[in-house]
């Protein structure tokens, strides 16, 4: 699998270009601002996008989608929560998307917004703003914070900790860098999933 | 394969021990060299993107005008290490344990160094510019010159 980080200045949103070979079909996570360096990194790979996926409806993250549908005729996958005013897939949590002969799991992560859904595809996690590198999404209130951090314990924090974490903003990652050092997360104290299974190999 | 003058892209090299060498100037990218060893080992020229090297020992490292994105060096630790006149942007430093080491003259925009440990290191001259300190133990540390105001911290 092939995976391209595009990052933009606008929104200051990363953008991840998704295939399973070169010169294949393709998807795009989160097209915040689509640019020429956007067009030539799929053009120049010769790649053929056919879907896009969103984690979660804000600008930063959608905003390039209406020069993405002028220019590639591509099928839109969001969450069943959000509303937009263009036609898409509606993705409901732990639904398996069989797409450009790859994969793709939908984990619902709310906290940062109800419609944040987070894509495992293979060994790679598109978190967009639930887990960024070194600190959890932004939430309006301690709630939805309480919320958040609820839902990445259940949901991400059972995966296998070398998986590869490709966040909507700032820096990639991995699942036992955040389990390690990300303050936001260390309330949930020692990992239950570790606890449950470390006799396992006895 | 490291010492050789082609790229290397997709290429796995986990818990290894390197000692006393100095690379091309070639680019790394998408490659995992995580939990690896590397005594003075020059990686000065080289270009970074992609390539993992969390939890690592650098000691005696010299990474000199390297161009480093989207990179990962987390929970790793440094030890007389050099980054001066390096591009390193989008890079994680998230947990590293720094000691005697110097990023003077980085452009380190959005590079994140959360949760560190860092002595005797020097950040002088450089561009924070959405870098991230956040949660950093820092002991004679200097950002001389610096736009530290503008990092996270």
């Amino acid at each position: 699998m092939n995976i391209y980080q595009h990052f933009s200045v606008v929104g200051f949103c990363n953008t991840y270009l998704v295939a399973p070979k070169h010169g294949s079909e393709a998807l795009l996570i989160d097209p915040g601002h689509v640019d020429l360096e956007l067009i030539h990194l799929i053009e120049s790979n010769h790649y053929k996008l056919k879907h896009v996926l969103l984690t979660h409806r804000h600008t930063a993250h959608t905003e390039g989608l209406g020069t993405l549908r002028k220019i590639y005729d591509v099928t839109v996958h969001a969450s069943s929560f959000s509303a937009y005013e263009f036609a898409y897939e509606s993705l409901e949590d732990k639904d398996v998307l069989n797409i450009c002969n790859l994969s793709v799991e939908v984990i619902h992560v709310p906290g940062h917004s109800l419609d944040s859904m987070v894509f495992k595809i293979d060994h790679a996690l598109f978190t967009g703003d639930t887990l960024l590198c070194g600190r959890i999404g932004s939430t309006p209130g301690y709630r939805e914070q309480a919320l958040l951090i609820n839902s990445i314990s259940q949901r991400l924090m059972n995966l296998d900790e070398n998986i590869l974490l490709f966040p909507g903003h700032g820096t990639a990652s991995k699942l036992r860098i955040e389990r390690m050092f990300n303050h936001d997360l260390l309330q949930l104290g020692t990992i239950e999933t570790e606890r449950e299974h470390w006799r396992d190999e006895e | 394969m490291l010492l050789s003058d082609s790229d290397m892209a997709d290429f796995s090299l986990t818990g290894c021990e390197l000692e006393d060498l100095a690379l091309p100037k070639k680019s790394i990218i998408a490659s995992n060299m995580a939990w690896c060893t590397f005594r003075n080992i020059d990686f000065s020229h080289t270009t970074l993107l992609n390539t993992f090297f969390d939890f690592c020992l650098f000691e005696n490292c010299k990474f000199n005008n390297i161009l480093c994105r989207y990179s990962v060096f987390s929970g790793s630790k440094m030890i007389d290490c050099d980054f001066s006149g390096s591009v390193i942007i989008h890079t994680n430093f998230c947990g590293i344990d720094t000691f005697r080491c110097n990023f003077s003259d980085c452009d380190l925009y959005f590079s994140t160094f959360n949760s560190s440990f860092l002595r005797d290191t020097d950040f002088e001259d450089c561009n924070l510019k959405k870098a991230d300190f956040v949660y950093t133990d820092q002991r004679r540390v200097s950002f001389r010159y610096s736009n530290y105001e503008e990092a996270r911290h």
